[in-house]
């Protein structure tokens, strides 16, 4: 009779263990992109409506851009899936923005010009 | 030019932005089916896809300051522009080099040795082959200089004819897609070797294309874009060369 190992009843057997940590994983990436929506929420309402961004601040955009790496490190310390959600959600607003550009002329950083007459 | 391609319901669906966003869905969907290919585990596509992604996204704002100078600041420094469909991403080379350093650190925070990011190399040339068809259609830039050359084209404003400069880009992404496809199982071409090779592939196709399009000249008769091309060849060189040096000792 083959000898079986003593068993941790504390110990879930491996196919529990990997629903678990995949269960723990899609969370984290949730939560991450979740955060990432809504800190890109709260970046925009630090805009005043109408302003351009010639007239920001220093500290507003130096504040955003300490609380989003900020933010980054705390998820990827909690989670790397939690990081990677949140990578997920500016992957998901970007998209958004190029789905914009489709409807409206792309400017870019000014209107496409022509080369002037040589 | 075509700058509006067609309507839907009376709303104007604009060439630039439908090829941008054309050209990203084929770079996906070539990536998938490269990773499906390669046997690449969800776990770690997942992750490099989306920081390569985000690198790229922010890589292609970043450049502006090297190619625009201290003008394009409040659209590189101030997040909330990130997201602003009136402002648009920014340059491709600043976007290919992000990305390039999104992925990667995505793969060594998993654990990987070096990049394992090849199935992104002919997807990245087709991708770009068909962004440009764009960049012709809404005249970007002026698409490129003066030429009475056969296949010279029109642009609004001006009464010459100029280079079709984004057209010699798609069709240049074209072939190198071809060539990639067919190198891809080449045993030297792994473990990140055949990204590099479509990067710096890319960087001299550009470098040579600059000549004809119409970027501010930085110095020495060559444009910043140039410079970004040199850098880029010269960063892969070192990488070679240091490689090589380590299997030696």
């Amino acid at each position: 009779m083959a000898m079986t190992p003593p068993r941790n009843s504390e110990t879930p057997p491996p196919a529990e263990r990997t629903v678990d940590r995949a269960a723990r994983a899609f969370f984290a990436a949730v939560l991450g992109f979740v955060l990432g929506i809504i800190l890109d929420f709260v970046v925009t309402l630090t805009a005043s409506p109408g302003s351009t961004p010639g007239r920001y601040g220093v500290a507003p955009i130096v504040l955003a851009w300490a609380v989003t790496i900020g933010l980054a490190a705390v998820l990827y310390r909690i989670h790397h899936w939690a990081l990677y959600g949140m990578l997920g959600a500016y992957a998901a607003l970007f998209l958004l923005l190029l789905t914009s550009g489709m409807f409206g002329p792309y400017t870019c950083f000014g209107a496409y010009g022509y080369p002037s007459p040589p | 030019m075509v700058p509006v391609l067609f309507e839907v319901a009376g709303v104007p669906i604009y060439s630039h932005g439908f090829f941008l966003m054309l050209g990203l869905l084929t770079c996906l969907a070539v990536v998938v089916f490269e990773a499906r290919r390669r046997r690449w585990p969800a776990g770690e596509v997942i992750p490099i896809g989306l920081a390569a992604f985000v690198g790229g996204m922010v890589g292609a704002r970043v450049a502006m300051l090297f190619f625009h100078g201290w003008d394009a600041a409040p659209f590189v420094f101030v997040q909330q522009t990130y997201f602003d469909p009136a402002v648009g991403p920014g340059s491709i080379l600043g976007g290919v080099v992000g990305a390039y350093i999104g992925g990667h650190l995505a793969s060594r925070s998993l654990g990987n040795a070096g990049c394992t990011c090849d199935a992104f190399a002919p997807a990245m040339a087709l991708g770009m082959a068909v962004g440009r068809i764009g960049d012709y259609l809404s005249a970007e830039d002026g698409l490129g200089k003066p030429t009475t050359l056969p296949w010279a084209v029109p642009v609004p404003g001006v009464d010459y004819l100029v280079h079709p400069a984004p057209l010699y880009d798609s069709a240049f992404n074209v072939l190198w897609f071809g060539a990639l496809i067919a190198l891809r199982d080449q045993p030297f071409l792994q473990n990140g070797n055949l990204l590099k090779l479509a990067i710096g592939g890319y960087a001299v196709f550009r470098f040579a294309i600059e000549f004809v399009r119409n970027n501010d000249v930085l110095a020495f008769g060559l444009t910043p874009q140039q410079y970004a091309c040199l850098l880029t060849l010269g960063a892969l060189a070192i990488y070679y060369v240091r490689r090589r040096q380590l299997a030696w000792r």
